[in-house]
């Protein structure tokens, strides 16, 4: 299998000589460096700068590059002979088996493991940066972290006849051109995968100027408006970072199930707090998304559990009362029972919105047919990340990513931008009401822990993604009313039911890749 | 679908979900057995990758090293046949006197110092 690595920007003998040593030292040798001659910064060198090397080769261009660097890509595209394209900026490097290990993956290895066929394959990279921050170590395939960042980057080959039938690059997207190209790709195919090797040192780190960010935002309107759904391209609060919103005419009734026994605390010094209260309260006086009913599950009934609230809410609250030993599957489901929304929001009587957008990001998100659960961000009182979405450690036990850190937007927008998840928290997550039965709501052999993240792995078993949307953030004072404990039979039901799936979790980022 | 009509009681409903709980976990269940070799031989696949990555940098490494290796191994042999000319030049003990004279011991002042030496002994 040949690769065709273009390099479509201006640069110096000196910067592409570096490129091209980085590609003679691969152990793989079927490449090619496809540059077009405008590209050097001394043309008068041309080839005759590297005479050592014929895989080297020259594309005519008419005119001069300038900062959009879509047509001179698109020029080196279609001179190339490879079956796999890349892309590179002339100073990258290429580091020692980067090239044999992407491929590896495509074609699969001698060494029993198989080939996944793929049409794009992307590996880790690094730039000189500060520590880590120059350190991109990525997810396997996100859709929709893609949809909201360009974390493909480079090494990101994509099969030549797949990026023909995408369009290959297009003029118009300066500093965004691989994106533009990544979202148009994985809009043919979800073949796709990840090499978790830092495969290419970039010479300098990826463009995040006003230019490149403007970019950005049409490659993902470009995305909305392929899709012939309503829907729009907002900046989000990280360098290339996008949200992309989903719209409908008629926004759905969300019912939002509150399992709750009444259950009172201290909240930053304020005493005896009814949560109950507390979290209605936010969704009245502080949450823009006005399509909602609310179901109180369990304890005393809303004239006496929130009597000074019922006013505002009128009959949008409705009340099932359960019986029989706490079983919080059970109360989800019975809360189901009596919803009435075609958007069902799982939420704990402890929580409080902190972004009044929150619930409409959340909808928004939920309105991509392929979501099937949308996760929130939640804080501790203290201010520190409580969830982000739940991962699978080494040993498979299920965690919150990022837990217990610092409120920022995180590496490369982890933290605030939407990133799917093999589970989200129960604590807040938004299910279509027809999925959540479809896959059976809550399974009642989970009383306490775990149900979230078993029916999770149930609708990413129906084939719709979990996706936490990092922008919807609300307070979580959490396990207010109950002890963390988990039994040794949940863990023995992950095992029975999910030993396979939890090794598809995507974020090997975080583990050991067996 | 069993559990579609919200009307109905709870009992019915309940037992509904149950069932559609228990085809989700039975068709996962089919599920494992069909992928899971192909899953892990996947994994396995990306493990290996990650291993010839890491060989094929430990290899350009081992040659970085292996030529400064080489590099100074040259280097003594050169350093080692100007002493042996400059004690033929300068009788024994040049260079003792000459690091003393220096009085430090950078190489190139030593050498200096040396030739100073052999230059002062006619």
């Amino acid at each position: 299998m040949n690769v065709s690595l273009i390099v479509g920007w201006a640069t110096s003998a000196a910067d592409l000589r570096r490129t091209l040593r980085s590609l003679q030292r691969q152990d793989v040798k079927g490449w090619e460096l496809v540059v077009p001659r405008v590209a050097l910064k001394e043309p008068s060198e041309g080839t005759e700068a590297f005479p050592e090397d014929k895989r080297i080769r020259y594309v005519e261009l008419p005119g001069p590059l300038d900062d959009d660097a879509g047509a001179s890509l698109e020029a080196a595209r279609r001179a190339a002979t490879g079956t796999l394209i890349g892309v590179l900026a002339a100073g990258d490097e290429i580091e020692p088996g980067g090239l044999a290990a992407a491929l590896m993956l495509v074609e699969g290895d001698s060494e029993g493991g198989a080939a996944a066929d793929l049409d794009l394959v992307y590996t880790d990279e690094q730039w000189p940066g500060q520590g880590a921050d120059g350190i991109a170590t990525k997810p396997d395939w996100l859709p929709h972290y893609l949809q909201s960042y360009p974390y493909t980057g480079r090494l990101c080959l994509v099969r030549a006849e797949v990026a023909e039938r995408a369009g290959g690059f297009r003029p118009g997207f300066p500093g965004a051109e691989e994106w533009d190209l990544a979202l148009r790709v994985t809009e043919l195919t979800d073949r796709i995968g990840h090499v978790p090797v830092v495969a290419v040192s970039r010479a300098a780190a990826p463009r995040q100027d006003d230019v490149a960010i403007a970019s950005g935002l049409r490659a993902v309107q470009g995305r909305i408006d392929r899709s012939g759904r309503a829907g729009y391209a907002e900046q989000a609060d990280v360098p290339r970072g996008v949200r992309l919103w989903w719209t409908v005419d008629e926004p759905p009734l969300v019912s939002v199930v509150v399992p709750t026994a009444g259950g009172r605390r201290e909240i930053r010094g304020e005493p005896d707090v009814l949560l109950v209260e507390r979290a209605v309260r936010s969704l009245l006086e502080r949450t823009t998304y006005q399509r909602w009913e609310l179901v109180l599950v369990g304890g005393p009934p809303p004239q006496d559990l929130i009597p000074e609230l019922l006013p505002a809410l009128g009959d949008r609250v409705r009340h099932a009362p359960i019986d029989g030993p706490f079983n919080f599957s059970t109360s989800v489901n019975e809360g189901a029972r009596v919803s009435r929304g075609e958007l069902l929001l799982l939420l704990n009587d402890d929580t409080e919105a902190i972004e009044p957008r929150w619930l409409e990001r959340m909808v928004s998100v939920a309105l991509d047919p392929a979501v099937g659960a949308v996760g929130a961000r939640l804080m501790f009182e203290n201010g520190t990340i409580q969830h982000v979405g739940v991962i699978f450690d080494n040993g498979m036990s299920p965690i919150h990513a990022l837990g217990s850190e610092v409120d920022d937007a995180g590496r490369f927008g982890s933290k605030v931008l939407d990133l799917d998840y093999p589970a989200v928290t129960g604590a807040c997550l938004l299910t279509p009401a027809s999925l959540f039965r479809e896959v059976g709501g809550f399974c009642v052999d989970l009383p306490l822990n775990f149900n979230d993240i078993d029916y999770c792995l149930k609708v990413a078993a129906s084939g719709h993604a979990v996706v936490t949307a990092g922008f919807a953030t609300l307070f979580h004072y959490e396990s207010s009313t109950r002890g963390h404990a988990t039994e040794p039979e949940e863990f023995t039901f992950l095992d029975r039911h999910w030993g396979l799936r939890r090794r598809l979790d995507q974020h090997v980022h975080y583990r050991s890749v067996l | 679908m069993p559990a579609d009509d919200r009307s109905t009681e709870s009992a019915t409903w309940h037992a509904a979900l149950r069932l559609n709980d228990d085809a989700a976990h039975a068709r996962e269940d089919e599920w494992m057995r069909a992928e899971a070799v192909r899953v892990l031989e996947l994994r396995l696949t990306q493990a290996n990758a990650d291993r010839h990555a890491l060989r094929a940098g430990l290899h350009l490494r081992n040659t970085l090293l292996d030529e400064q290796r080489v590099a100074l191994a040259e280097r003594d042999s050169v350093i080692s046949r100007q002493a042996r000319a400059l004690e033929a030049a300068g009788g024994p003990g040049i260079l003792r006197r000459a690091r003393a004279a220096a009085g430090r011991t950078f190489i190139g002042d030593i050498y200096r110092s040396a030739a100073r030496a052999v230059r002062r002994q006619g």
